[in-house]
């Protein structure tokens, strides 16, 4: 069979961890080394769980790899006061990832969470990029939702009953209403993606750190202009694939 | 995505399942093992969607089915295979190939043995339906069966859907394990750790017991009606070992037969060999294609 379809590469998926700087990282290995690469990265509340689907569909081309950031999926969650939990900290394990993987050049699929982190990964050139695909991952000012305007503002402005608005964002409802909301055809949503997310996010210690990580979005904003700047001098092919009703 | 996600009900039951393909096409039932749920089908269903319609219920209390309090459902194998006949019925669905894994070999012989006419074809891995297939997993089973109250039975099988047990069901004997995916058992763990789940589990280990007095009734309907049957079955599995599948072949004549190096859930490692097999086997047999 030469097309080979979805499933039949399925299995061809691996399950791996590896240990970066000291926290270890969870990923999906598909396709052979060798042939050009492609990094995805997840959003919250996911995981590389999201990209179950894409990886068999590109593992005949590409060699893919797919991380869990610590705190997520089936990655490491290293206690609060031993990790910072920064978008910052967050694009150095990647660097740290993908230099144990000996990875260096590669293409970026930049989702949610996912583009802030790789933007300050492709901003340091020690990785040289070949592609970069943008979908639902923002670095612009005026990309910014009102629901992240909103939990920006509550954070900013902390108080009991403005922190019991921020902690409805880690609880289950919020992380089905991120799946369903803006989608035509909601029977073709599977309801495991949610409900892996909220068994994870259950783990002790994890609603907090998750709200760390959403109070640290905002210092995304302060490196937008660099990361503009960045792609306009540096022009990489680029595709937006995006969700409009997000 | 090819793949829907329904919810109806069925008996007073809110039944979940997954569904694929054009109806007009022959359809193809996937019935899930313990303790998972129409989950382990997600590649499979994607792989035949295009020539096959294709249906995976989870059975109530596992997936994301309704967990009816244990009070007011039996949690019976009898129960689960009226559940899925009267949903296939609603659906108007007359005539059909079944996927039998684990506990979907007693739920689905039931169905098959009951309305041969509407049976096209059987696809059997890791399911049961003679007594030699029951091996040393099934010592703590036979206590329980033997003593409802036998506590130390009941908390040896309980292991079996922790975390570690539940892991254990899906790398025993798989020849490489970095193939299977992490999700499985924690999607499962999600369904498991409900409240009362447990007791549901119990429940129906206690209810297999029902299930072995069928056995010679189910060869039976295999003499009587000869079903095309394809197995493709993990032949290392502790559960279901590889005997079991053997022993079909004293009874079915039209069998097409496939062992596979590999634990109990098979289709996590030999999920693209087994689906090329059934995709081959459903055309042939059903002649629709």
């Amino acid at each position: 069979m030469t097309n080979k379809s979805i499933t039949e590469q399925a299995c061809a998926v691996a399950y791996k961890s590896i240990y970066v700087n000291d926290t270890e990282i969870f990923y999906r290995e598909a396709g052979e080394e060798g042939k050009a690469n492609l990094l995805l990265l997840h959003g919250y509340p996911s995981s590389s769980h999201m990209f179950r689907n894409l990886i068999p569909m590109l593992s005949g081309q590409f060699h893919i790899l797919a991380p869990d950031l610590p705190g997520f999926g089936f990655s490491a969650v290293p206690e609060k006061d031993k990790f910072a939990y920064t978008f910052e900290n967050f694009a150095l394990i990647i660097e740290g990832f993908l230099e144990k993987l000996n990875i260096t050049k590669t293409s970026f699929y930049l989702f949610d969470y996912g583009a802030p982190i790789l933007m300050h990964v492709i901003s340091k050139n020690r990785v040289e990029v070949d592609m970069l695909i943008f979908q639902n991952g923002n670095i612009y000012e005026e990309g910014l939702g009102q629901g992240i305007k909103n939990s920006m503002f509550l954070f900013d402005n902390e108080n009991s009953e403005n922190r019991a608005k921020l902690e409805k964002l880690v609880e289950f409802d919020y992380i089905k209403w991120e799946y369903l909301t803006g989608v035509s055809n909601l029977n073709k949503i599977a309801p495991e993606s949610h409900h892996l997310d909220q068994f994870l996010m259950q783990r002790i210690g994890l609603r907090e750190i998750h709200l760390a990580i959403k109070k640290d979005y905002r210092n995304n904003l302060a490196f937008y202009k660099a990361w503009q700047e960045k792609l306009i001098a540096s022009q990489f092919p680029t595709l937006i694939v995006w969700g409009e009703n997000d | 995505m090819k793949t829907s996600y329904h919810t109806r009900k069925v008996n007073g039951v809110e039944i979940f399942y997954r569904e694929a393909g054009d109806k007009q096409k022959p359809t193809l039932v996937l019935l899930h093992g313990y303790p998972t749920s129409s989950h382990m089908f997600r590649n499979l269903i994607n792989y035949l969607a295009d020539d096959f319609h294709v249906i995976a219920p989870d059975y109530p209390g596992y997936g994301r089915s309704e967990q009816p309090p244990i009070k007011d459902f039996d949690y019976t194998f009898e129960n689960f295979s009226n559940i899925v006949k009267t949903l296939l019925d609603e659906l108007e669905i007359k005539k059909f190939s079944l996927y039998l894994m684990d506990y979907g070999a007693p739920v689905g012989f039931r169905i098959a043995s009951r309305n041969p006419n509407q049976i096209e074809t059987l696809i059997v891995q890791n399911g049961c339906a003679y007594e030699e297939g029951l091996e040393t997993f099934w010592d703590p089973f036979r206590a329980l069966w033997k003593d409802r109250n036998d506590k130390e039975a009941a908390a040896t099988l309980s292991t079996f859907h922790a975390p570690d047990g539940l892991k254990w069901q899906y790398t025993h004997n798989v020849p490489d394990t970095s193939v299977v995916s992490p999700d499985n058992w924690e999607i499962d763990l999600r369904h498991l750790e409900r409240p009362e789940n447990g007791d549901i589990q119990l429940a129906l280990f206690y209810d297999y017991r029902t299930n072995v007095p069928l056995y010679p009734e189910w060869q039976e309907y295999f003499r009587t009606y000869n079903p095309e049957m394809l197995i493709v079955y993990g032949k290392d599995d502790y559960i279901f070992p590889g005997v079991g599948a053997e022993a079909f072949k004293k009874d079915v004549k039209n069998l097409e037969f496939h062992l596979f190096p590999t634990g109990h859930f098979a289709l996590e490692s030999f999920g693209d060999e087994i689906s090329e097999l059934i995709k081959d086997f459903l055309i042939r047999k059903t002649g629709k294609n």
